[in-house]
């Protein structure tokens, strides 16, 4: 009953469906690579409840910072950023580790604190000094 | 199957939607630091080529207007200390001269250009820094006949001074002449979108698309911008700090900014940032009004702004404490939490 099910399906595949198809597959494959290979970022953003702060990665540091629950403490090292310690139950923020390239970023809904990694993108477009 | 094609359809659509090449942005290394030339809504054709442009205009200046290396300045420098007349054929050296004097008349000598021997003699007229606190008795010595850029005079095309101490070092005034300049080759090549960023002095011009451009403020002790700002079209900002040129001896920072009144690099300031809106030489002003706010005492400071109409300030003490003006905090975003520590004027 499936088989005939499956080959019916089969079947009513057209060519062009077929290209689509496999169009669509080596699209995603490629923009998977490429979401793979993101070039890497260049600051820290630190979202808490109530600021939010930008570090360069290039800087070792490592800060607590105070939500509802407590402090979670945050480290940069080798241009690498992770939650080391949080106050919330399941710690999924510590569990997830490092992030480093453009756009990743790992929240602590519990303990209300968010980092994300900044690239070229930065909130500004030069800089003054 | 007819929904593969629209489900992709869509999805190509919206990749499309993402792409963002507006900005073409092109650097070179003048004036002894980083210069940025970012222009948006131009083919990459036009942007490299204006860019490029303005930065042979950059390079000419450079060696036009060096303090130390053989310039049109040295020159002039040369005949002062041999108390010889120079005669300066040249109508925008001219303007240049007269331009450093009027504003040092109008900074009441906060801005002085003249004083290229006392900055050489803390050792900031070499790549490399000497990295050593000179003696006082030099200091005094050449203070006793302080140099000042009003007594250096043109008159039908010839120059001359009294004051052998006088040496001209257009430092605190080239960036700024440098984007008045870029803005003209921007505005001849019919470019309206750009933003050029001389070693932190920076002009927009236009906007970005439908957004003003927005410029980070780095903090004058942290590798980090703690605010940023959106300028509007044809505003310039500055800042004068002791953080790019200084030397560190016996735990005392020595920055190359020197109190033209007494001699010494301060103490009681790590940064001051000046936004001037357009107006004449905005661009200029951007550069040259940052000085005087930075060297004069903290009790000076407000009332110079005020006499130098400079409404947009903003400035770090020695103690990381920040005074800044009302109209600067109105547009002022902060990135950290520095606003817990500021006095607004």
């Amino acid at each position: 009953m499936i088989k005939k099910k499956m080959s019916k399906f089969i079947n009513s595949f057209k060519v062009g469906d077929v290209l689509t198809l496999l169009f669509f597959i080596a699209l995603v494959t490629l923009l998977f690579i490429k979401l793979i290979n993101l070039p890497e970022g260049e600051y820290l953003e630190i979202e808490t409840n109530n600021e939010s702060i930008i570090f360069n990665l290039e800087h070792d540091i490592q800060k607590k910072f105070s939500g509802p629950l407590g402090l979670t403490e945050i480290i940069i090292h080798n241009k690498r950023a992770r939650f080391k310690e949080s106050p919330c139950n399941k710690k999924y923020c510590v569990h997830h580790g490092w992030i480093n390239k453009i756009n990743e970023t790992v929240v602590c809904i519990p303990n209300e604190i968010r980092i994300s990694i900044i690239g070229k993108n930065k909130p500004y477009d030069s800089t003054n000094y | 199957m007819n929904y593969l094609k629209n489900v992709i359809l869509i999805f190509i659509f919206f990749l499309n939607g993402c792409s963002d090449n507006q900005i073409i942005q092109n650097k070179d290394y003048v004036f002894g630091t980083i210069v940025d030339i970012k222009i948006y809504g131009e083919t990459k054709q036009n942007a490299d080529h204006v860019s490029n442009l303005i930065f042979n205009d950059f390079h000419r200046l450079h060696t036009y207007l060096h303090p130390w290396k053989t310039s049109a300045i040295s020159n002039i420098n040369q005949s002062i200390k041999q108390n010889r007349l120079h005669d300066i054929d040249d109508p925008e050296l001219i303007q240049i001269i007269q331009d450093n004097v009027q504003l040092y008349k109008s900074t009441q000598g906060w801005f002085n250009p003249a004083i290229g021997k006392l900055v050489e003699l803390w050792g900031f007229h070499s790549d490399l820094p000497d990295q050593k606190v000179p003696s006082e008795v030099d200091i005094l010595d050449l203070m006793k006949n302080p140099p000042k850029m009003n007594q250096v005079i043109i008159e039908n095309n010839m120059l001359r001074s009294e004051n052998p101490n006088i040496q001209i070092d257009l430092g605190g005034y080239a960036k700024g002449y440098a984007l008045k300049r870029a803005k003209k080759i921007l505005e001849d090549n019919q470019i309206s979108n750009a933003l050029i960023n001389i070693g932190g002095n920076i002009l927009a011009i236009g906007k970005k698309g439908d957004q003003f451009w927005k410029v980070g403020i780095q903090h004058p002790r942290k590798n980090i911008a703690f605010a940023s700002i959106q300028l509007k079209p044809g505003w310039s900002i500055g800042t004068s700090g002791d953080y790019q040129r200084y030397f560190i001896s016996n735990n005392k920072r020595y920055s190359h900014l020197i109190n033209p009144f007494s001699g010494y690099p301060v103490h009681h300031t790590q940064s001051a940032t000046i936004i001037i809106p357009p107006r004449e030489d905005s661009e200029i002003l951007s550069d040259v009004l940052s000085k005087p706010i930075y060297l004069s005492s903290k009790e000076h400071k407000v009332k110079l702004a005020n006499e130098l109409q400079i409404n947009y300030f903003l400035i770090i003490l020695e103690d990381g404490k920040i005074m800044i003006s009302q109209d600067m905090k109105n547009h002022i975003e902060w990135l950290d939490d520095k606003e817990k520590n500021v006095e607004i004027y």
